[in-house]
């Protein structure tokens, strides 16, 4: 019954406010009709070209704790928001091995094939630091470190784990539009495959190339 | 007789006519070719925007950055050809072949080839124009930690629809809640701006795999929630919001959720 109310209450007071919002917008019609006949022209940006969206791919080794180090493979998705800002997406997979557990005892395999199958995916925000030219004989190369942190997701053993991250890498700008990135990142998450919970550090080094667009 | 003293002949009866061809389309090559090669001369490409220097100068980096070396100026009522654009820098050439790099901020002073003023101010928060958004949150539901992404998208200043993706890891289990929301903005044009969300959608409950494997849950859930958003720039909003989900269960009772997350989201 209460959430009813609420719910009625919140009904009227969007009918209410989307109300107030027309009256508003009858009034700046208004003012457009009567603006300062001063011209200004707007300029056609779509006609520049755009290049704040960063696609590429990447390859690394990534050391599960526990289960050794596994090369990882995997996709990028950045926007550029400033000249000091960037959000990432990333998309990777990784075969994880076996732990000195199961080298030692012969036979025993705590995880399937399917469940040593890991991939992680993650949303991060990454700051630009020292921005800088850097020369190679008579070509100068912009390029700039960074730092960058994000939250995601990890599944392997059949599970999905909050896993937050945090790294630093360095973004070297062949040309405009194309750079060569490396980074290294560690994933914390926390699992209770061995009893106990466990938090684990897994440190990730990869290289790849990107292209804006 | 054969062809080609026909046409000797024919080209005999109108050679005048012909003369005057020539000569006509002759002096209309002398008349456009020159206009063209001014035309070409200037720039390397014709893409896109030509405009013209009001202030007494613009200085070109020679990258994409505020701490770049500046190495050149542009003068006063010099072009400029306005070809592509990094976050808030632009990339110009100049009609003498220099190319570099120019902050939206310098550009506040710009006329068009006909010399009409332009309008290239850096907008402000309230010229938030672009309908896409895209976002991240991270929160609590019920002592879980959620992280969020959504994307969405405004039909007027006041009305938005969102697709949100969320999931939380507790210790014991996952959820998963994929919403479509409906979102009011009352005052769109206050900087610190409160919104009101409708929605619906299916959340799922995965237990943790080592542990004994309980049947996986899934349920409707109706969603009405509320927040503010604050507009950093005209393109990056900060946002605080809160929900409460209604589990429509098969039991007796629907369960009620809340949820407080926080977070950002960009324009585009």
């Amino acid at each position: 019954m209460e959430s009813w109310i609420q719910r009625a209450f919140l009904i009227l007071s969007l009918a209410l406010c989307s109300a107030a919002s027309l009256a508003q917008q009858d009034r700046t019609v208004l003012d457009d009709v009567i603006s300062p006949d001063l011209e200004r022209r707007q300029i056609d940006e779509d006609k520049l070209d755009s290049e704040n969206i960063e696609v590429g791919f990447y390859a690394g080794v990534i050391s599960v704790e526990d289960f050794g180090s596994n090369d990882l493979y995997g996709a990028r998705l950045g926007l550029a928001i400033t000249e000091d800002f960037f959000i990432e997406a990333n998309l990777a997979t990784a075969t994880l091995g076996t732990t000195s557990f199961e080298d030692l005892s012969g036979g025993v395999r705590l995880l399937n094939d399917d469940e040593r199958e890991m991939i992680y995916y993650n949303l991060g925000l990454g700051i630009n630091l020292f921005p800088g030219e850097i020369y190679l004989g008579r070509w100068a190369f912009n390029n700039n470190l960074y730092v960058i942190g994000g939250a995601g997701n990890t599944e392997f053993a059949d599970t999905e784990y909050f896993t937050y991250y945090f790294g630093a890498g360095w973004r070297l700008f062949l040309t405009d539009w194309l750079t060569l990135r490396t980074d290294f990142r560690n994933h914390v998450m926390e699992h209770e495959l061995f009893g106990e919970p466990k938090k684990i550090q897994n440190i990730e080094g990869h290289m790849g190339l990107t292209l804006f667009f | 007789m054969n062809s080609s003293s026909i046409l000797f002949q024919h080209l005999r009866r109108h050679s005048r006519t012909l003369r005057q061809l020539i000569a006509a389309v002759l002096l209309l090559a002398a008349w456009i070719i020159p206009v063209q090669a001014q035309d070409i001369s200037g720039w390397q490409d014709d893409e896109g925007v030509v405009v013209v220097v009001g202030s007494p100068f613009i200085e070109l980096y020679v990258q994409p950055g505020r701490g770049y070396a500046r190495f050149h100026a542009a003068e006063k009522n010099e072009r400029l050809r306005l070809f592509k654009t990094r976050t808030d820098w632009y990339k110009v050439e100049t009609q003498d072949g220099k190319i570099g790099w120019v902050p939206r901020r310098a550009l506040t002073d710009l006329y068009d080839t006909e010399g009409y003023p332009l309008d290239f101010r850096t907008p402000s928060w309230s010229e938030a124009k672009h309908p896409w958004q895209m976002g991240l949150m991270a929160g609590e539901m019920d002592g879980a930690i959620t992280y969020t992404v959504y994307g969405g998208y405004r039909f007027t200043p006041n009305i938005s629809a969102e697709i949100k993706y969320t999931q939380a890891f507790s210790d014991t289990n996952n959820t998963k809640l994929g919403s479509a929301m409906l979102l009011h903005q009352p005052f769109p044009q206050w900087r610190a701006s409160p919104f009101f969300t409708l929605g619906a959608g299916t959340m799922k409950f995965f237990s943790d795999g080592v542990q004994v494997k309980t049947a996986d849950d899934k349920d409707n859930a109706v969603t009405v929630g509320g927040g503010l958003m604050f507009y950093i720039t005209h393109k990056v909003i900060a946002r605080l919001e809160y929900n409460q989900h209604t589990l429509l269960t098969t039991r007796d009772n629907n369960q009620e959720v809340e949820e407080w997350k926080a977070g950002f989201s960009v324009l585009f």
